[in-house]
């Protein structure tokens, strides 16, 4: 049984792609010049009192297991993924939940990703860690990691809280 | 303990005393060494895969040796995936090396452990200005046993690719900034743990797309299969006229 249209479906998509793009395009296009989007003004909100705990005990067994114990500052915001993205991963633009509020903890230390890699390749090392949780799920939506600076000030995206170490 | 003998003759004798504890140290000395060899020939830490160092990672995979490609595309299935805790990890997946002699490359998959992950979505990357990314797509349902699910890393333009995959073959991301100097595509397993991991599944119809964006099928151009890792005890066969990595231990 044949599960893949072989050589007409990736032209398919690629078409597909670009005209999806072309559509996002013009429609961002529009939304700016009429002044309607304010990115951080749809994110930004408070995070929960009842969060800064949960979060904090995350982010700390994260960095553990990225190999720094005691990262030298754990920061958090509430935003959306959108938003998120473009502030850690701005090389990535991703299709689905946009919208999709989340918690971005960006940590500063000396890490190494213990994660799936190609053969031969060595694991992720850097000096900035990012992680992204849904906020209604708490599940762990993105990891980032780097030695560069964010495209965007966190503050942009919202309050941004200091958490214990 | 000096002594004179009924010659006159001076001799050395050792305590009975002391003799006994020199042969006691002995003994121990023995009986130490024995269960040290034992411990080493049972420590799976020390010969087993695992998370750190990177090199301890297991692989089991095959890998297309046409060289350069615009794209890898396959059909992951598995009948078991399981880690049997949150921070190792086991994938069925699919890898692209995109140049820098394998410093930059994508990868996507299924993925169950790492992070508490059960059977999830995921595709990673490194880029030369952004490093690493790891993305896990909201919004889909945990990958099902016994079920083919498409999934392609696809060249779209210069620096970019576009990954499709999840539980309905949609477009989980366009990655921009990551280079196309292709060295190879390979599909297969990685894991990081033994202990109680269950991994059978495959990757079938596996092809790469050429520099005309012509999609072929890896058949007999998939290269034997390969495992490499400590103690690595899951073994993949490649079947050139499917073009399906597989491997079984459920």
């Amino acid at each position: 049984m044949s599960f893949r249209e072989h050589g007409v479906m990736s032209r398919r998509r690629k078409i597909a792609t670009w005209t999806s793009a072309a559509v996002a395009a013009a429609a961002i296009s529009a939304s700016l010049l009429a002044g309607l989007v304010s990115p951080s003004a749809q994110a930004s909100s408070a995070i929960p009192a009842q969060v800064i705990g949960r979060l904090n005990a995350y982010a700390l067994a994260f960095a553990r297991q990225s190999g720094d114990a005691t990262p030298a500052s754990v920061v958090a915001v509430k935003t959306t993924q959108q938003e998120a993205l473009q502030a850690v991963s701005p090389d990535n633009t991703v299709p689905r939940g946009a919208r999709l509020p989340v918690y971005l903890i960006v940590m500063k230390g000396k890490f190494a990703i213990h994660f799936p890699v190609p053969r031969g390749s060595h694991e992720p090392t850097g000096r900035s860690l990012s992680v992204m949780l849904s906020a209604t799920t708490f599940q762990l939506i993105d990891v980032g990691l780097g030695n560069h600076a964010l495209s965007t000030s966190l503050h942009r995206l919202g309050p941004v809280f200091k958490l214990a170490r | 303990m000096i002594q004179q003998n009924g010659n006159g003759q001076l001799r050395v004798q050792a305590p009975k005393t002391l003799l006994h504890a020199a042969m006691a140290l002995t003994l121990m000395l023995f009986v130490t060494a024995g269960l040290t060899a034992v411990a080493i020939s049972h420590a799976p830490a020390a010969f087993a895969c695992s998370l750190t160092p990177d090199s301890n990672h297991c692989h089991s995979q095959v890998q297309d040796n046409t060289g350069h490609n615009n794209g890898v595309a396959g059909s992951i299935y598995f009948t078991c995936l399981h880690s049997p805790n949150g921070s190792d990890f086991v994938t069925n997946e699919f890898w692209n090396a995109t140049g820098g002699s394998g410093a930059y490359w994508i990868e996507t998959g299924v993925i169950d452990g790492y992070s508490s992950k059960t059977r999830s979505w995921f595709w990673a990357d490194v880029t030369p200005s952004s490093s690493f990314n790891a993305y896990f797509p909201p919004g889909f349902r945990e990958a099902a046993y016994s079920t083919y699910y498409p999934a392609e890393i696809q060249y779209a333009s210069p620096q970019t690719w576009l990954i499709y995959g999840g539980d309905s073959d949609v477009q989980m991301v366009t990655v921009h900034d990551e280079p196309n100097n292709t060295i190879a595509g390979t599909a297969g397993t990685e894991f990081s743990d033994q202990t109680g991991m269950r991994d059978s599944g495959s990757v079938s119809e596996l092809e790469s797309a050429n520099s005309n964006d012509v999609w072929n099928f890896w058949g007999r151009y998939g290269n034997h299969p390969e495992q490499d890792g400590p103690n690595n005890h899951i073994t993949p066969s490649y079947d050139n006229g499917t073009s399906t990595v597989s491997w079984s231990d459920c």
